[in-house]
């Protein structure tokens, strides 16, 4: 069993949202959620697992959100399947590894995903282009009353959701925004701004999430706290850190560029003449030169490519979503030169539109 | 390491009850001492059972929970232990919550911002579910009192899931 068509075209939620802003990539909610009465997902049987999904599965169809949703059990896909996956953040890394009794639902439109028998039993994940944490929360607020009609989520009063992990206990919501950060990096503030996001019960992650390196200058910033806090709360502290780090980060852009005005655009041409121009392009060095692309865009030095065009170029380059295109395995050498010709058509495309 | 009787905290626990009751796990780590002097009293030991049988078995070196014995911090509804918990990062059930609890309140207070939940509470509309939860809930507090040999509170427990046991059944039958 393969990925159904809707899935493997184009990736939907970057469409959605706010998808033509500089400095934030996309936002995400995910809520985690477990059944009554069952072992948590790594201490349940395989029966309980098997309850577990079956009765997500149940549940699906009176859900509106959901019940248009394609359920793909892990195990069926192969290892590239789970990897383009992963790529467009619709199943953790967790995930890659596959498991008894996984199960992924992803809706046509890919705004939502549940991940049935994760670290949780239930994994219900929203995200969508740009700043746009209200919209998310008010659907997965909704998605998640829809189901709690036909499944008992284990609850307390006193400790609100039971989850596997205590970092998750209370409301199980976890917020997370992607920015773009490049001059703050280039002017080294990057050390404060990390020292005051974890004075505010935030925390920040490189670009591919939890223990990932910091590239392309990406990274995701996200609450920690999930208990004394409520879900609005969350959300409104969130959105102060980014507003409040975003500022910072134009002050810095603007104040880089005045200062060294010439080097700057030099940088930024460069980086654009090496992504329409390139034979081999290996994933790092494309994401450092989008990264320059951004900034251009950001600073008003280029009018094209479109960001929401940069956003899909990071996703379509990455190494299943070549593999995907191409309908075959590619070694590491063939990726970087059919990398490098899709950017350079995309490129093309945008200069003779 | 080994853990102390429940009973009179004094000698070594050397009888492990363990009975399911409502698909739920009731343990209760007691000397052989004890076991005489108690009988069969409480609700953690089945009437039928025969407490002597297992008082012969542990003279003879047999214990019924090992595995309880070598880690006397083990939840009692999962069987997961507090080390294993440690070294994971993951608790292994609901109940883990409340039978860990003087563990994990330090580790939540450190990352956490309040041990207070605060956020949305599930829908209080659908009587079968809240029916469900409330079973659960007490089901859990049945469980901390026979952990703390509060055998009378524990009676007083069983009742009241019997009670909105037979009120569940009714519901069920009226939404078919």
């Amino acid at each position: 069993m393969g990925l159904p068509r809707s899935v493997c075209s184009e990736c939907g939620w970057l469409k959605i949202g706010d998808p033509t802003n500089p400095l934030v990539v996309s936002s995400r909610i995910r809520l985690a959620r477990n059944l009554e009465e069952i072992p948590f997902s790594h201490w349940a049987t395989s029966s309980d697992l098997e309850r577990i999904a079956e009765s997500v599965r149940e549940a699906m169809p009176a859900s509106p959100h959901l019940k248009d949703g394609h359920l793909l059990c892990i195990d069926d896909l192969d290892s590239l399947d789970r990897q383009f996956l992963e790529e467009r953040y619709l199943i953790s890394r967790e995930f890659l590894k596959g498991g008894i009794q996984r199960y992924v639902v992803v809706h046509p439109e890919q705004t939502v995903s549940l991940m049935i028998n994760e670290e949780d039993h239930i994994r219900l994940q929203m995200i969508m282009a740009g700043m746009n944490l209200r919209a998310l929360w008010k659907t997965i607020d909704e998605i998640d009353t829809e189901l709690e009609k036909n499944l008992p989520f284990s609850f307390s009063t006193r400790l609100g959701y039971l989850t596997a992990c205590p970092t998750n206990v209370g409301t199980g919501i976890r917020c997370s925004v992607m920015v773009h950060l490049p001059a703050l990096v280039m002017t080294r503030r990057i050390e404060q701004v990390f020292h005051a996001v974890t004075h505010m019960g935030c925390t920040v992650r490189g670009y591919a999430g939890e223990g990932s390196d910091i590239v392309g200058n990406l990274f995701q910033l996200s609450n920690q706290w999930t208990l004394g806090i409520t879900e609005n709360d969350t959300l409104t502290k969130l959105e102060a850190l980014v507003d409040n780090i975003l500022n910072q980060e134009r002050i810095a852009e603007a104040e880089l560029y005045h200062e060294n005005k010439m080097k700057i655009e030099d940088r930024v041409w460069r980086a654009y003449a090496t992504l329409s121009q390139a034979r081999v392009l290996s994933s790092g060095e494309a994401i450092e030169l989008f990264s320059i692309i951004r900034l251009g865009r950001s600073l008003e030095i280029l009018d094209s490519p479109a960001v929401q065009r940069i956003n899909e170029m990071m996703i379509e380059t990455r190494p299943a979503h070549l593999q995907k295109r191409a309908g075959s395995t590619l070694t590491a050498m063939e990726r970087d030169v059919c990398r490098a010709k899709l950017i350079r058509d995309w490129f093309n495309d945008a200069i003779r539109s | 390491m080994l853990m102390n009787c429940e009973i009179c905290k004094k000698n070594v626990a050397r009888i492990h009850v363990t009975q399911i009751r409502d698909g739920n796990k009731l343990s209760i780590h007691i000397c052989p001492e004890c076991a005489l002097e108690k009988g069969v009293a409480g609700p953690a030991i089945n009437t039928s059972f025969s407490i002597e049988q297992i008082v012969n078995q542990a003279s003879k070196g047999v214990t019924l929970d090992s595995h309880a014995l070598m880690n006397p911090k083990t939840c009692t509804a999962c069987g997961l232990t507090y080390n294993a918990f440690k070294e994971s990062g993951r608790l292994g059930c609901a109940m883990c919550y409340d039978l860990f609890a003087d563990e994990l309140e330090p580790l939540l207070l450190r990352i956490q911002k309040e041990l207070r939940y605060n956020g949305k509470y599930p829908e209080e509309g659908n009587d079968l579910l809240q029916k469900k939860r409330e079973i659960a809930e007490l089901k859990r507090q049945l469980k901390i009192a026979v952990e703390k040999e509060d055998f009378h509170k524990a009676a007083e427990l069983r009742d009241r899931i019997v009670e909105l046991g037979k009120q569940l059944l009714q519901l069920e039958h009226q939404s078919e």
